[in-house]
């Protein structure tokens, strides 16, 4: 796809000098006229000229071209002189009617080794610059996708801000909320937003719950498959499990000492879903709640939309009990397809 | 109004929820990609669809724009971050609300939205904090709406 352009409109030169670069294995393209030495430039890996082509024509045409180079780029150029006349008008402004060029005097009669290795350091340089191009290009992609992710960590800020200010009664009460979910946030942020891979549901319980069984590590007991979550269910995931314990370090079973909870997953046989469930025992007794809170609000929402689950809550006297029922199309797919999945990032 | 929401963050779907349904509209969805929220429209018409653009599937928000408009009639509203993706597009949709966006926010260029179509409104789309209109597609909608209304 990267070839060497001859341009030598006279006498046998192009055939000479195309059959020689194909004798030594180098693509090439001999161009009949200006308009195809041009449309073909900035993709081409050298372009070798003839004194003849360069009429006062090509070299305005050239030149535009040329001049319209992307900054990593300086298109080495090889041309072909009979005998330099270094003051002479020929050679005058040649660097600066060939702009951004790496520009090779070479003069005739050219010998076969003196051309071939010119052209070879040609190829070599410009290959240089476009690595250099596909790397601007991997940095540009790079900034561009950090730059969405902090906006969406920015957005879900904005969203926990909002929701818990409407939800919450006292400045008390809405900080000891909103620091909680920040906090919730946080914990996740690194594994599950500013990463592309995808993480099981086991790893997010464990970061999410950590602050819940601090005191006592048997407290909270979980047992889930390494089903994999990508950052948006896995985000949805690790919020809801956390409005699940900072409820039951308020009034449910993670309130009392002797309060306990269990977290596994279960899928029934040829079952589309898997059952998550949240139990909670010993704690004291449960009423259901009076009004809508709106961190089930929430796990409602989010298990019905992003997880595309459905949520089974029960408010039973001896403790809460919390189902999500996840479709297996929500996860992803394998570790194998994960891998595949997982960007540079 | 009916308002289709699609957006594939949980936090984000819940706030749109929440602020639209306490201003009196219904919500159909949340759809997570293109293919969920046409399935949806097919079995009920919503007034106006809220749509991000990075969706999952294969098809983006401005592919689902096209659609929505060209088949189905429904206008849309972004509510994106990559502003600058949507604004080099020509796209049918109605504006951008950029985020982050606050519910109310939300909600006010929803209402906003709903007065124009309904032809209670003259003249341009009010001020709402937060979102860019499209003069362009403004002027594709109108007149459609005008035959209807007449």
């Amino acid at each position: 796809m990267h070839k060497t352009l001859v341009f030598a409109p006279y006498r046998q030169d192009a055939s000479l000098l195309g059959a020689l670069l194909g004798e030594h294995g180098i693509d090439h393209l001999c161009c009949t006229d200006i308009d195809e030495v041009v449309g073909s430039l900035h993709e081409c890996t050298a372009t070798i000229v003839t004194q003849e082509a360069l009429t006062p024509q090509t070299l305005d045409a050239l030149g535009g071209a040329l001049a319209a180079q992307p900054p990593w780029s300086e298109l080495p150029f090889l041309l072909l002189l009979d005998g330099v006349q270094r003051s002479g008008p020929s050679l005058v402004g040649l660097e600066d009617a060939l702009p951004q060029t790496k520009l090779t005097i070479l003069q005739r009669p050219v010998r076969v080794v003196e051309l071939l290795t010119a052209v070879q350091a040609a190829v070599a340089a410009r290959r240089r610059q476009f690595e250099l191009r596909d790397h601007i290009a991997l940095q540009e992609e790079l900034q561009r996708e950090l730059n969405h992710r902090v906006k969406n960590t920015l957005a879900n800020v904005y969203a926990i801000y909002h929701l818990t200010r409407r939800q919450s009664g006292s400045l008390e009460d809405f900080a000891e909320r909103f620091e909680g979910r920040l906090n919730a946030l946080s914990r996740v942020h690194a594994a599950l937003v500013m990463s592309s891979r995808p993480r099981s549901i086991a790893d997010i319980a464990e970061l999410v719950l950590e602050p819940y069984r601090s005191s006592d590590p048997e407290r909270i007991q979980v047992d889930l498959s390494p089903l994999l979550l990508e950052s948006a269910p896995a985000v949805a995931f690790a919020l809801s499990l956390h409005e699940l314990a900072t409820n039951a370090a308020k009034y449910g079973a993670l309130s009392a000492p002797s309060g306990h909870v269990e977290l596994r997953c279960v899928m029934a046989p040829g079952s589309e879903a898997v059952d998550i469930t949240w139990q909670e025992t010993g704690g004291p007794a449960v009423a259901p709640p009076t009004r809508r809170g709106y961190g089930t609000a929430y796990v409602r929402s989010a298990v019905k939309g992003t997880l595309r689950g459905a949520l089974e809550l029960v408010f039973a006297p001896e403790g809460l009990r919390c189902v999500m029922a996840v479709p297996l199309s929500t996860f992803a797919a394998s570790p194998a397809d994960a891998e595949a999945v997982a960007s540079v990032l | 109004m009916l308002i289709l929401i699609v957006e594939d963050n949980s936090l984000l779907a819940f706030m749109l929820e929440d602020a639209l349904t306490a201003s009196g509209h219904r919500v159909l969805g949340p759809a997570l990609s293109a293919d969920e929220a046409l399935g949806l429209v097919a079995q009920e018409r919503p007034a106006l669809a809220l749509v991000d653009v990075d969706l999952e599937g294969t098809r983006s928000g401005i592919d689902l724009v096209h659609e929505l408009h060209e088949r189905h009639g429904v206008p849309s509203l972004f509510a994106t971050g990559q502003l600058q993706q949507v604004c080099a597009n020509a796209t049918p949709a109605l504006g951008v609300l950029g985020k982050p966006f606050s519910p109310d926010d939300a909600a006010a260029a929803v209402d906003a939205v709903g007065e124009w179509l309904m032809g209670h409104r003259a003249g341009p789309l009010p001020a709402v904090a937060n979102l860019e209109w499209f003069a362009a597609s403004n002027r594709a909608w109108r007149p459609q709406r005008r035959v209807r209304e007449h």
